[in-house]
């Protein structure tokens, strides 16, 4: 059996048994939900939270290894108590769905189609470029170094509680399953998006909501080849939508902490989470005004999520690093990388009044006009400004007007990037699509068959999108191509890496500590002890610090590094240095060739051949540090 | 058909051409993405 079926089956049993953990909390916690369906996706974010909060205490142990693996049995087993119980719920379900109207099942069965072809997509090899850059390589780094603040990978920093899946499934000792547990969050997302419609309107409308956010071409992209745990936001939003409308029929405190976890949940996710726990407690107490239960909503929200913001308080006196650590600049700092952050999350972007007020439109795109990955449809721009003419004053529209307008202009005010909105599309979709179908329920049938060829024409450009993006994924884990193929043409710096490894294993000899220093960004595929010399993500690498012989000498000394990667060349920040240790003979070319490369984003698939030296570190460079030993082996 | 009709009528008119229009307004933000798309499918047969 090929390892994309057995990580597909493994993903599989793996969601059965956190659904069981979760409902085993929500009993715990005493919360009823009156609805069987949206009681299973309470259980499923429960069980996924429990999990990642697990794994962070986990991580704390000596052997970090098995604290993590410790962590992820604990909650299976807290899972396998439910199993039964969780079985026969899901076949009461699955019976109600087979009863529904010929049309349902028939677009139900195209969402179940759809979430299995993307399913086969993301047990492809890994292959996007952060992910290749931080969101898998971290993780894996914790595990073969512990767990410490890693200095020379400053996206490090950005992981949240949604990494810790990452961690979970790498520690059990399979990419695949780390793959899986982010696919299933795109699962979990679709179905909440489709018990969200359902508020607004049943039948044919909800499902055909949920299928317009499955094809949505970043929502395929983040559940399939992006290996980022994002998407789980966009699963966590609705369902805490769902539970602060829960809460208000039914304020007990059981409630009130139901909706609070599943906030933390999403503040902990990533720091634009923080910006739609605050639009959600807006909500909350806008609908449940009392403060007691304001305060247990909170409690709850702080206790799930405060987990990364403490980590890196602890490790650089900033929880929210770089953000208030730019705000007191250094010269010693490396300001190149504080600059390349802040640019990278859209902070330093210009935020002007016209760009931000689309945001809640959807209606942006990048400059270049090629963002496939800002891609997220037309449909709210389209249909949104007619939903508004359905609002009326009930807690559902309250509700997702309070957090869709506060995500989207909070998003747009701070980071810019439209990206980042995904995991309000599911409310925005939900009530555009919803509240146009309300509107035009007895009157305006031209209005009403032009808004349903509208997403009907979405839902079919999406699936060609869908079937064009992911044919090479689907051949790889089908096993009709190999995976060094696959990853050859779809990984950037994939064939650097296979130079790299191939290279260093053979000079290393016994010293199997000494490092290599790397300039390019996609580092998961190496195989051997490196170092990031990317001065813009290495904190070390700075180029005010880095101008001088000795400098370089004392870097290598320190960080044991004894080989620099020039492929071509380097970064121009410290290429003036470098060539002056080439120049006096510190460093020496030991191994060289041409290796095929990606040319700028994969989605261009421009292949070029490019030159790539090792070069050695003489004795003379490491000013003798690095032992006689070593010495001997250059 | 009454006046009200006749605006009424005008209305969804109106609304039909916002759907449409602002989604062709959307995909020319995304300008270099359909030309690249077109090129690369057509291209590739």
């Amino acid at each position: 059996m090929l390892p994309s079926s057995l990580a597909f089956i493994s993903s599989f049993f793996l969601s059965l048994l956190l659904v069981g953990a979760g409902k085993r909390l929500l009993r715990a916690l005493r919360i009823v939900v009156d609805n069987a369906f949206e009681e299973l996706l309470y259980s499923f974010a429960l069980g996924v939270l429990a999990l990642e909060i697990a794994v962070s205490l986990g991580e704390l142990l000596p052997h970090m290894r098995f604290g993590v693996v410790l962590a992820v049995c604990v909650v299976l087993a807290l899972g396998l108590l439910a199993i039964g119980e969780v079985s026969r719920q899901i076949k009461a379900v699955c019976i109600r769905f087979r009863l529904l109207p010929r049309e349902q099942v028939a677009l139900g069965l195209a969402l179940l189609g759809v979430v299995a072809l993307e399913g086969l997509a993301a047990m492809a090899p890994l292959t996007g470029s952060d992910a290749m850059r931080y969101h898998f390589t971290v993780p894996a780094r914790y595990l073969q170094d512990g767990f410490h603040a890693d200095w020379s990978l400053l996206h490090g920093f950005f992981c949240g509680l949604g990494h810790q899946l990452i961690l979970a499934g790498l520690a059990l000792g399979s990419e695949e399953i780390a793959k899986g547990l982010i696919f299933v969050g795109g699962v979990a997302a679709s179905l909440a998006t489709l018990r969200l419609a359902q508020h607004w309107v049943s039948g044919r409308w909800a499902f055909a909501i949920a299928l317009a956010f499955t094809l949505t071409p970043v929502v395929f992209w983040q559940t399939t080849a992006a290996g980022a745990p994002d998407i789980w936001m966009c699963a966590l939003l609705p369902l805490a939508v769902l539970a602060i409308l829960a809460a208000k029929r039914s304020p007990s405190a059981p409630a009130c902490v139901l909706a609070g976890i599943l906030t933390g949940g999403l503040a902990g996710a990533k720091y634009t989470g923080i910006l739609m726990a605050g639009a959600l407690l807006i909500a909350f107490v806008v609908e449940i005004r009392s403060f007691r239960k304001g305060l247990t909503f909170f409690a709850a929200a702080a206790a799930v999520g405060f987990w990364p913001y403490l980590r890196n308080f602890w490790w650089t006196g900033d929880p929210i690093f770089p953000f208030f650590f730019a705000r007191r600049p250094q010269p010693t700092m490396n300001l190149a990388a504080l600059g390349s952050l802040l640019k990278d999350t859209g902070a330093s972007n210009p935020h002007e009044f016209a760009r931000v007020m689309r945001f809640p439109l959807f209606a942006i795109a990048d400059h270049d006009g090629l963002a496939t990955w800002q891609f997220l449809g037309p449909l709210i721009l389209a249909l949104a400004p007619i939903a508004l003419l359905s609002v009326r004053r009930t807690a559902l529209w309250r509700v997702t007007l309070i957090v869709w307008l506060t995500v989207s202009i909070s998003v747009g005010m701070t980071s810019g990037i439209p990206r980042f909105l995904l995991p309000v599309l599911p409310v925005a979709l939900a009530s555009s699509i919803g509240g146009v179908a309300l509107f035009t329920r007895t009157r305006f049938p031209l209005l009403r068959w032009t808004t349903i060829l509208t997403i009907a024409a979405f839902c079919l450009a999406g699936f060609a999108a869908l079937a064009i993006y992911s044919r090479p994924a689907w051949s790889v884990a089908l096993g009709r191509d190999s995976r060094d193929a696959y990853l050859r043409v779809h990984a950037p710096d994939f064939g650097r890496s296979q130079f790299v490894n191939t290279n260093v294993m053979r000079l290393a000899g016994p010293d199997r500590s000494a490092r290599v220093l790397i300039f390019y960004r996609h580092l998961y595929y190496l195989r051997v002890p490196f170092l990031l010399g990317d001065p813009l993500d290495n904190w070390e690498m700075s180029p005010s610090v880095l101008n001088s012989d000795e400098q370089w000498r004392a870097l290598f000394a320190r960080d044991h590094v004894r080989w620099v990667v020039k492929a071509p060349g380097y970064p121009i920040e410290l290429a003036t240095s470098l060539a002056h240790l080439e120049a006096t003979g510190v460093l020496k070319p030991c191994a060289g060739g041409t290796v095929r490369t990606l040319q700028g984003f994969r989605m261009y698939g421009q292949l070029a051949d490019e030159p790539i030296h090792l070069m050695c570190v003489t004795p003379n460079g490491a000013a003798g540090a690095l032992g006689q030993g070593l010495t001997g082996q250059m | 058909m009454t006046k009200s009709r006749v605006v009424l009528r005008m209305i969804e008119l109106l609304l039909c051409i916002w759907i449409v229009g602002s989604q062709v307004w959307y995909l020319t933000q995304f300008s270099s993405l359909v030309e690249f798309a077109t090129r690369n499918v057509f291209n590739h047969g």
